[in-house]
């Protein structure tokens, strides 16, 4: 699951740079707010555990093994945004130290197993405690929840992959998502039996996860949906089938193969290049640039709004 | 020359590096190859065992590889046996490229890991501005991660010991428990450590013990790096 360096192109791996650092942003400003001292101290041990859990292993099929990823299970003991810095930290030390994930990449690791891991869980979390506030909802509702992070992040690499030239949309789809669902059910059956032993030996752990939770659950949910349609939207900006590696194709001389890909619609930047820039590279580093400013400026938007209407909620309890 | 050079004037230069590598995509056996000899001449001159450092840059290619099975399917025409295999024929260049470029990368990165201290590295990354939560959490996590892992091996010795007979999946579970219980040790410790560290002055800023500032060599290993990346991009 975790992208190496080379596999997005300019245009992806800098908007999706821009919504890790935006949702990191926001996460240290929300734990600056809400959490004190003690919490933080909590919060890096926990992250040491979730590093050090990832060693264990599970049978998937055909003799291989996958491994605990942690990213539903730091969302649903401290809550998402702390989840998401727990995460960004183990992601980035797995890319630095153990060149587990790329460095160009991290940012898209960081929305894939962070953002996305840390929300999809405390959210199907929620929706369970809803129903029942039983020690079996509380379970199921973790075990489905990890399970759900790991498939959809699974399905959102493909994507991202497809976006940026790397992969034939369909395949890479159907079998990461084949893939991760196996990933998933190991996830789920350990993050399940962690929360399950927690429910019997100490509760309150999990209290304190929902508290923060409820309170941070709106935020992301707009800050990630903005991101879904803005990523989606730059891909067919810059054409249906991007191809970040097209130019490496025709100076081998094997690139007049290519099929002709069918465009939905026209491409502003054809080939994600700026026209007009004669060198590839730049021209594709400038389309970056031009995609990671929309992006910056659309999540400080949707902050701002948030935040605005954090004020005035804030105000209303005063009075 | 290891010691001469400051961490971060180390990272800069390997995160300047990996940059032009991936905005370059070196594919031919000139540039792969001379990115290549350059990251093994470095080696060799700050005494990295070769060996050590190539067999832990393979680390990347197995998933750089599968992902790259999914490059030619781009370009089936036809969704048949001949079809698929006519555009893994005509485009494994585009897979060997897909592998090449992260497998580059993560030679530049290894090298860094393996010619500096962890330890200096956080540092490191907190002279380039890492913010101070993600910095307490690397350093907690350079601490801590060895004794935990040493504790949960330790628990896994004895849970493989006291039932040996468990099928995989029996046990799957069991590590749901092992690592439950490690998680309540975690936050006994978390509350622990913090009252130990309020006591010895703690404000919320981890102290440095010494400053290591650059200098004219870091300087020009950064610009070394810069340079070998415009070339890169420039000759592609």
């Amino acid at each position: 699951m975790h992208i190496p360096d080379g596999m997005l192109d300019t245009k992806t791996f800098t908007t999706l740079w821009v919504g890790a650092a935006g949702g990191l942003g926001y996460a240290g400003h929300w734990i600056r707010k809400h959490f004190d001292q003690s919490k933080i101290v909590l919060m890096a041990v926990l992250a040491a555990l979730i590093f050090g859990l990832q060693m264990l292993n599970f049978p998937i099929a055909g003799g291989t093994s996958g491994h605990f990823g942690g990213g539903a299970l730091a969302g649903l003991l401290l809550g998402t945004w702390p989840g998401v810095v727990v995460m960004a930290a183990v992601l980035l030390v797995q890319a630095l130290f153990f060149g587990d994930g790329g460095i160009t990449t991290l940012g898209a690791n960081i929305v894939n197993m962070g953002i996305i891991g840390a929300l999809v869980a405390p959210f199907v979390y929620q929706l369970f405690q809803r129903v029942s506030s039983s020690s079996l909802s509380k379970i199921l509702g973790a075990a489905l929840g990890a399970f759900l992070a790991v498939v959809l992040s699974s399905a959102v690499v493909a994507i991202e992959l497809w976006a940026s030239g790397s992969a034939q949309f369909f395949a890479a789809l159907t079998a990461m998502v084949s893939w991760h669902t196996l990933i998933g059910i190991g996830e789920a059956i350990i993050t399940g039996g962690i929360i399950a032993y927690i429910v019997k030996v100490r509760p309150q752990i999990l209290d304190d996860g929902e508290q923060t939770t409820k309170r941070s659950f709106r935020s992301v949910c707009v800050v990630l949906g903005a991101l879904a349609l803005l990523a989606t939207g730059l891909s067919f900006l810059a054409s249906s089938f991007p191809d970040g590696l097209e130019f490496v194709y025709f100076d081998m001389g094997v690139g007049t193969a290519a099929i002709p890909e069918t465009t939905i619609v026209p491409a502003l930047m054809p080939d994600y290049v700026l026209p007009g820039i004669a060198n590839e590279t730049l021209a594709g580093v400038a389309a970056g640039v031009i995609g990671a400013i929309v992006t910056g400026a659309f999540l400080w938007a949707v902050i701002s709004v948030l935040a605005r209407k954090r004020r005035q909620d804030d105000k209303r309890t005063e009075n | 020359m290891e010691n001469s050079l400051s961490p971060q004037g180390k990272l800069l230069a390997a995160l300047i590096a990996v940059l032009g590598i991936v905005l370059a995509a070196p594919h031919t056996p000139f540039t792969a190859g001379a990115v290549f000899a350059l990251v093994i001449l470095l080696a060799i001159i700050v005494q990295v065992p070769v060996f050590k450092l190539l067999l832990r840059s393979l680390v990347v290619v197995p998933v750089a590889g599968m992902i790259s099975l999914f490059y030619p399917l781009r370009f089936v025409a036809s969704w048949h046996a001949v079809g698929i295999a006519e555009a893994y024929v005509n485009h494994w260049q585009g897979m060997v490229a897909l592998i090449l470029t992260p497998w580059l990368c993560v030679l530049v990165m290894m090298l860094l890991v393996m010619s500096t201290e962890q330890a200096d590295l956080i540092y490191a990354l907190g002279r380039l501005r890492l913010p101070r939560a993600l910095l307490l959490l690397l350093s907690f996590m350079y601490r801590y991660v060895d004794v935990m892992r040493a504790q949960l091996q330790a628990a896994h010795r004895s849970l493989l010991s006291r039932a040996p007979a468990l099928g995989p999946y029996r046990r799957v579970l069991l590590y749901g428990n092992l690592a439950g219980s490690m998680l309540i040790r975690a936050y006994d410790r978390g509350e622990r450590i913090h009252a130990a560290m309020l006591s010895r002055g703690y404000t919320g800023v981890l102290p440095r013990l010494h400053e290591q500032r650059i200098h004219v060599a870091d300087i020009a290993l950064i610009a070394v790096s810069m340079l070998f990346s415009i070339a890169l991009i420039g000759y592609h």
